[in-house]
């Protein structure tokens, strides 16, 4: 958060304490009343210290400057106008006496941004100015025994000059009314976290305001009498006013908080409700969330459908979203939200961190999901392979062998027959030798892509694969409808596998193959009664099923406590 | 007179090796195809007594074929063959009207002619 103290925060105080100072020098040196002044001097001083508080809070407010200089105004108007006998000095003084009313008037109505936003305000502000320095001039506010003469005054209170004071009178009046109204329309036209801070500064204006109409209203002859109570009503009216504005803009810090709690909410749900939080941070009901997409060059919506921002200077305004100077965002919220700059970069940042949340987290699930597909492909170009390679052995090597050993049983007949009976032993070991590696071969063909698995499903092959196990298999089999490829080979292959190493490994006498397929899943199961200890080693063939299952999105359990057989269970999602 | 064969097997090695074989043997091999297209062709016009049909065929495979040949009118005694068990077909061989089944590495004029005597 950009919070630092303004360097000039120390000069201004020393200046103010330097006008205090000196204005207090004629109470303190001269044993003049101490009390006049110093209820004075404490107006200004709180002027000057609220002022001060609240621009290191909110240096981007132009209130807090606004504040210091009312109250310097204010202390240097005492420090002129009550410690010289200097015409001109008093005079001077006497001008600067009613400028920080201007100054309040303008705090109020551009509070808090300290800028005015309409034409109508800039009016009400301009037109405070100019009554109240040129008001001054004409009317003898000071009249007091003593005193050195105001130069500007206008000395006859009858003829034109009467009439000039008559109407700096009731222009004030319409000035004051007119700050009223403009209070009230910058209330209307706030967004709620403007009126948020406005809450303690509108009472105190319209009761500064209403005191000091009351003033007039006396001085234009409506018979009202102005009482001492009246005095110090207006006196705890002008101290309240650098109270109120601080309290409004530290309410602006008390906003923040939520910022705070914010982060912690997005923090905790990624793919969470983004657009409520932030309206709720932003107390700005109507706020939207516009997500960046570089390969469209635009924004798009929470839907993905194209978003376009409001045009600049309507009644929505749009602050951009940035990470690590990058655009990622932009929210679309109230106009009124740009008073408070500082609560609009905490939540924008905020939102800069959850929409980064939220696309690492999608970033994570395409990433989890291109490796569970490649995953698959990797699996099914292995089976692809296995079928070519089988396929091939078929065509090939396993043709020419077999037609090779009808050529060798051809030739030991005929020898046979002519009586070479060592040839014919010779020939004859030949085709055997022939037969076993034909044996062989088509075992490794059969191990490799059984076609039966592809012709007749997975209940066949089962029953094939019994057939060809060196134990005895019991098949309690219960899914007896095709199903996907890459299902039935997954299956087929765990069984396979299970069966060769019951049979190789466990020294099982007996296994009994179960499938059963309810609910979008096949179970497949097959239990041994051999040694058991079976573990899932790195490049073994337990992990090279679990390979095969696990890139179906299925899953594959081994239960192999050592002297109690082997229990291999794989569940495989299917249509 | 001896029984006629036709021949079907889509590796031209095996063929001839069979028709050698089984004329040795003592059958007249009558006619040679390589698909089953051209089986069930051959089979019309030759009306062989017996058919040595090998499972994997480039168009239909053997079980087909030997449904087709046994709706025939004359239909001819149908022994598959493959370089493969008949036990890696599972229950298939089991259930074609195939008289019998011979692994290629086991075929031998002997064998066959067992199979051709047993069929009425």
């Amino acid at each position: 958060m950009n919070l630092h103290r303004p360097p000039q925060g120390v000069g201004l105080a020393v200046l103010a304490l330097m006008l205090v100072g000196i204005a207090a020098r004629p109470a303190v040196v001269e044993g003049a009343p101490l009390y006049p002044i110093g209820k004075e001097l404490l107006v200004g001083g709180l002027f000057v210290i609220a002022g001060l508080a609240g621009w290191a809070r909110r240096p981007d407010s132009r209130t807090g400057p606004l504040m210091t200089a009312a109250g310097l105004v204010w202390l240097l108007a005492r420090a002129l106008a009550f410690t010289s006998d200097s015409s001109t000095v008093f005079t001077v003084g006497l001008v600067l006496v009613l400028a920080p009313i201007a100054l309040i008037v303008h705090m109020a109505v551009a509070f808090p941004s300290g800028r005015v936003s309409s034409t109508f305000e800039r009016g009400v502000v301009i037109s405070a100015y100019v009554v109240i320095l040129a008001g001054v001039s004409f009317l003898d506010i000071a009249r007091c025994d003593g005193c050195p003469e105001n130069l500007l005054a206008l000395s006859s209170r009858s003829g034109p000059g009467q009439w000039a004071e008559r109407a700096v009178q009731i222009s004030t009046l319409l000035s004051i009314a007119a700050f009223v109204v403009a209070l009230a329309v910058h209330w209307q036209r706030g967004a709620p976290a403007t009126r948020r801070m406005f809450v303690p500064v509108l009472p105190t204006a319209w009761l500064y305001a209403a005191v000091s109409a009351g003033f007039y209203v006396v001085e234009l002859g409506v018979p009202l009498t102005p009482t001492r109570s009246w005095a110090t009503v207006e006196y705890l009216a002008i101290l309240a006013v650098p109270i109120a504005f601080l309290a409004g803009l530290l309410r602006s810090r008390l906003a923040r908080a939520d910022v705070g709690t914010l982060v912690v909410e997005l923090g905790g749900r990624p793919g969470g409700e983004l657009r409520g939080a932030l309206a709720k941070a932003l107390r700005d009901p109507t706020v939207d969330v516009a997500y960046w997409n570089d390969d469209l060059g635009g924004y798009r919506d929470v839907g993905g459908n194209t978003m376009l921002l409001p045009p600049a200077g309507g009644d929505r305004a749009t602050t951009t979203i940035e990470r690590n100077g990058l655009r990622v965002g932009a929210l679309v919220h109230d106009r009124a939200l740009l008073e408070d700059p500082a609560l609009l970069d905490a939540v924008s940042a905020a939102a800069g961190l959850a929409l980064e949340n939220q696309r690492l987290h999608a970033e994570v699930l395409a990433r989890l999901e291109e490796v569970r597909s490649s995953r698959a492909r990797i699996v099914e170009a292995g089976d692809a392979e296995r079928q070519r390679v089988e396929r091939n052995l078929h065509d090939g090597a396993q043709q020419r062998l077999v037609t090779l050993a009808m050529a060798l049983r051809m030739a030991r007949d005929r020898i046979g027959t002519d009586g070479d009976l060592s040839l014919a032993a010779l020939l004859a070991d030949a085709a055997e030798e022939l037969n076993q590696a034909l044996g062989e071969l088509r075992e490794l063909a059969a191990g490799l892509h059984p076609p039966i698995l592809a012709d007749e499903g997975l209940e066949a092959a089962l029953e094939s694969l019994a057939d060809r196990s060196l134990l005895p298999v019991e098949l309690r089999l219960a899914a007896p409808r095709r199903l996907a490829a890459p299902v039935e080979v997954a299956a087929y292959y765990v069984v396979s596998e299970a069966l060769t190493n019951a049979a190789k490994h466990a020294k099982a006498s007996h296994a009994v193959v179960r499938t059963c397929r309810a609910d979008h899943r096949l179970d497949v199961e097959v239990a041994d009664d051999g040694v058991g200890g079976a573990a899932m080693r790195p490049g073994s063939g337990l992990e090279g099923l679990t390979d095969r299952v696990e890139a179906l999105g299925g899953t594959l359990i081994v239960q192999s406590p050592p002297g109690e057989g082997t229990r291999l269970v794989a569940h495989i999602p299917c249509e | 007179m001896r029984p006629t064969v036709l021949i079907v097997d889509d590796h031209a090695g095996f063929r001839d090796m069979a028709r050698r074989m089984l004329e040795i043997d003592g059958f007249e091999v009558v006619a040679e195809a390589v698909d089953a297209a051209g089986a069930l062709a051959a089979a019309q016009e030759h009306r062989p007594q017996l058919v040595l049909l090998d499972v994997q065929l480039p168009d239909l495979d053997g079980f087909a074929v030997a449904e087709e040949l046994a709706l025939g009118a004359f239909p001819p005694v149908v022994v598959l063959t493959s370089s493969r068990s008949a036990s890696e077909y599972g229950s298939r061989v089991g259930r074609s009207p195939a008289h019998g089944f011979v692994p290629k590495a086991e075929l031998s004029g002997p064998a066959l002619a067992e199979l051709f005597d047993a069929t009425p």
